[in-house]
């Protein structure tokens, strides 16, 4: 009788359509794909650059903080905020990324009536999703104005919020004043463990003429803005007799912009790897990447090796075909440690 | 040695419907057959798609063994056990093709995928239909279960290196058959069939992440897949 039930249930089981639709993943982890494309969601009709971008989470999740002068009407250039998703269908091998700009804007406490520019946080942010081996306390963003004349460098620390992505600002804005001379000196980005004891961070300053990359190193023992003196030095391998500005690190490749020799015009991005001792001689992007137009202010936002098997390159370009002025755009590039 | 305990359970239960039944006097035929037939195995629907969309098999056209019983209750109508084994070939220059396209012109992806192949144990019913002289047309319905092996694939790219893994993994689940036979008489215990049925069963398979201890978010780690494919066979049947 049991098993006579039992037939009768799997007959009506087999009477039933299927309900199951999980597809076979054609990748165990995603690509980028490798073509530059317009970030027309966070661009406007006017310029639109210098971004730092987070992943704010396990799942994709972002901030993307830039400057624009969309608020100005073409005027002073102020920090944007915009958060946003990226989905990776490994079916088909498409990333697709969302990005709207956020209510809660972590520039309207930076903001001033001058110019802001190159933000840059010195660790990543994690959101609502507690991760015991961040050091919530130290969160920091460095970014670049000319409130009080030159461009200079400046931080604001944030904290930890429970209920947004955006982190809280906490405390006031200071300036490193260690760093920053009546020259143009900005686009601070750490280089994190570069040594022993100390932070280390990497900038642009023109306090030599044109502008060049600055090595500086933190008192040891002391968060880097939070240090009062540093040991400064020009790195001069990355330099050259034209503009080498923007600096951005992300594990041990260093990304910038310059006019030297060998582009394809215009400002290029150039990249140099770390080896642990030294910065490997610049190479230049190619020209899937650079045109005759300026490229500027490149970031590189490391993706989780368990998810990606590359890496998304931001930058901005006043190349033909956006939608006004420097715009945004965004690539797949290879890890960084391919290009050693 | 799961795989070995479902054959051995199909095996028993193809046993166990091959007890032959007592001869109707009423009926002119041999109320028992036995045929063993082979032929084609061709994929259909998303089974045999080629693109990267939805559940695709990437399957191609393979060959098949079936050995089936038949009984006759009454005149038309009749009962069948069907005990199969078909294997069908993953299309690795489609799959690979797929990539390139994906991918771009940078490298080229090289996929090694072995053959799907499935073990059939289904019993249904079948309707006989007169046809022409000498000649029968039956219409089959089974249902019952069908181990499904997916093949060992890998596919590896010229710049991207490793893309996609996934290990030989088999899964045994529910399956429906419709199909024809048109049976040719030789003799009174010998007779030709052409076969032809459509088979239908959706396995899931587990393609658990490259690092299963990560608490890091990974795509999930099963799948399924819609196995179709319809069979062309000829064969003999033996009416006892």
């Amino acid at each position: 009788m049991k098993g006579t039930i039992r037939n009768i249930i799997l007959l009506a089981g087999l009477l039933l359509p299927a309900a199951c639709d999980q597809p076979r993943m054609n990748f165990d982890r995603g690509i980028i794909p490798v073509q530059t494309v317009n970030f027309d969601q966070v661009n406007s009709l006017y310029d639109d650059y210098n971004s730092a971008g987070v992943w704010t989470d396990i799942r994709g999740s972002f901030i993307l903080i830039f400057s624009s002068n969309r608020t100005t009407n073409g005027g002073e250039y102020d920090l944007v905020y915009f958060e946003g998703e990226t989905y990776m269908d490994l079916v088909v091998g498409s990333l697709s990324i969302f990005a709207w700009e956020s209510i809660a804007s972590l520039g309207d406490s930076i903001n001033s009536p001058s110019n802001e520019f190159g933000p840059c946080f010195n660790q990543g942010i994690f959101g609502e999703y507690y991760r015991p081996d961040f050091d919530y306390d130290s969160l920091a963003m460095f970014f670049t104005s000319d409130r009080d004349g030159s461009r200079d460098i400046y931080v604001q620390e944030f904290q930890q919020n429970e209920y947004e992505i955006a982190p809280i600002p906490r405390g006031t804005i200071d300036t490193l004043h260690g760093l920053n001379t009546s020259f143009d000196d900005g686009y601070l980005c750490l280089h994190p463990q570069e040594v022993t004891g100390s932070e280390v961070g990497y900038f642009n300053s023109n306090r030599d003429g044109n502008s060049d990359i600055y090595r500086a190193e933190g008192e040891s023992g002391v968060l880097f803005h939070h240090s009062e003196n540093f040991t400064i030095s020009k790195v001069d391998v990355l330099n050259s007799p034209a503009e080498d500005k923007c600096p951005f690190i992300a594990n041990d490749l260093l990304i910038f912009a310059s006019n030297r020799e060998g582009g394809y015009g215009g400002y290029d991005l150039w990249f140099s790897s770390y080896d642990g001792n030294e910065w490997s001689e610049p190479l230049n992007f190619g020209p899937d990447i650079n045109t005759e137009h300026d490229e500027f202010r490149p970031i590189i936002m490391s993706t989780d090796a368990n998810k990606y098997l590359n890496d998304l390159l931001i930058f901005s370009s006043n190349r033909p075909g956006g939608k006004g002025g420097y715009d945004l755009y965004y690539t797949g590039m290879k890890r960084r440690t391919d290009y050693r | 040695m799961k795989a070995s305990k479902d054959i051995f359970l199909l095996g028993l239960l193809a046993l166990l419907l091959l007890i032959p039944g007592r001869a109707d006097a009423q009926d002119d035929e041999l109320k028992n057959g036995l045929m063993v037939s082979t032929g084609a195995s061709i994929p259909f629907e998303i089974f045999k798609e080629k693109e990267f969309v939805g559940m695709a098999g990437f399957a191609s056209t393979g060959a098949n063994l079936q050995v089936d019983y038949i009984r006759l209750f009454w005149s038309g109508f009749g009962f069948s056990a069907h005990l199969g084994y078909s294997m069908l070939p993953f299309d690795e220059r489609a799959y690979e093709s797929e990539y390139d396209r994906i991918l771009g012109t940078q490298g080229f992806a090289t996929a090694n995928v072995g053959n799907y192949q499935v073990v059939e144990g289904l019993a249904g019913f079948f309707f006989r239909i007169p046809f022409f002289f000498k000649s029968r047309l039956y219409l089959h319905w089974q249902a019952g279960y069908a181990l499904t092996i997916h093949p060992h694939l890998e596919v590896v790219h010229s710049y991207w290196e490793t893309l996609n893994t996934v290990e030989q993994v088999s899964d045994f689940a529910l399956m429906n058959n419709l199909g024809f036979r048109l049976e040719r008489y030789i003799t009174e215990q010998y007779r030709l069939h052409l076969y032809y049925g459509a088979f239908f069963t959706l396995p899931g398979f587990s393609d658990p992440p490259e690092d299963p201890t990560s608490s890091v978010y990974q795509p999930a780690s099963y799948f399924n897949l819609p196995v179709r494919y319809q069979s062309l066979n000829l064969g003999l049947i033996y009416r006892f």
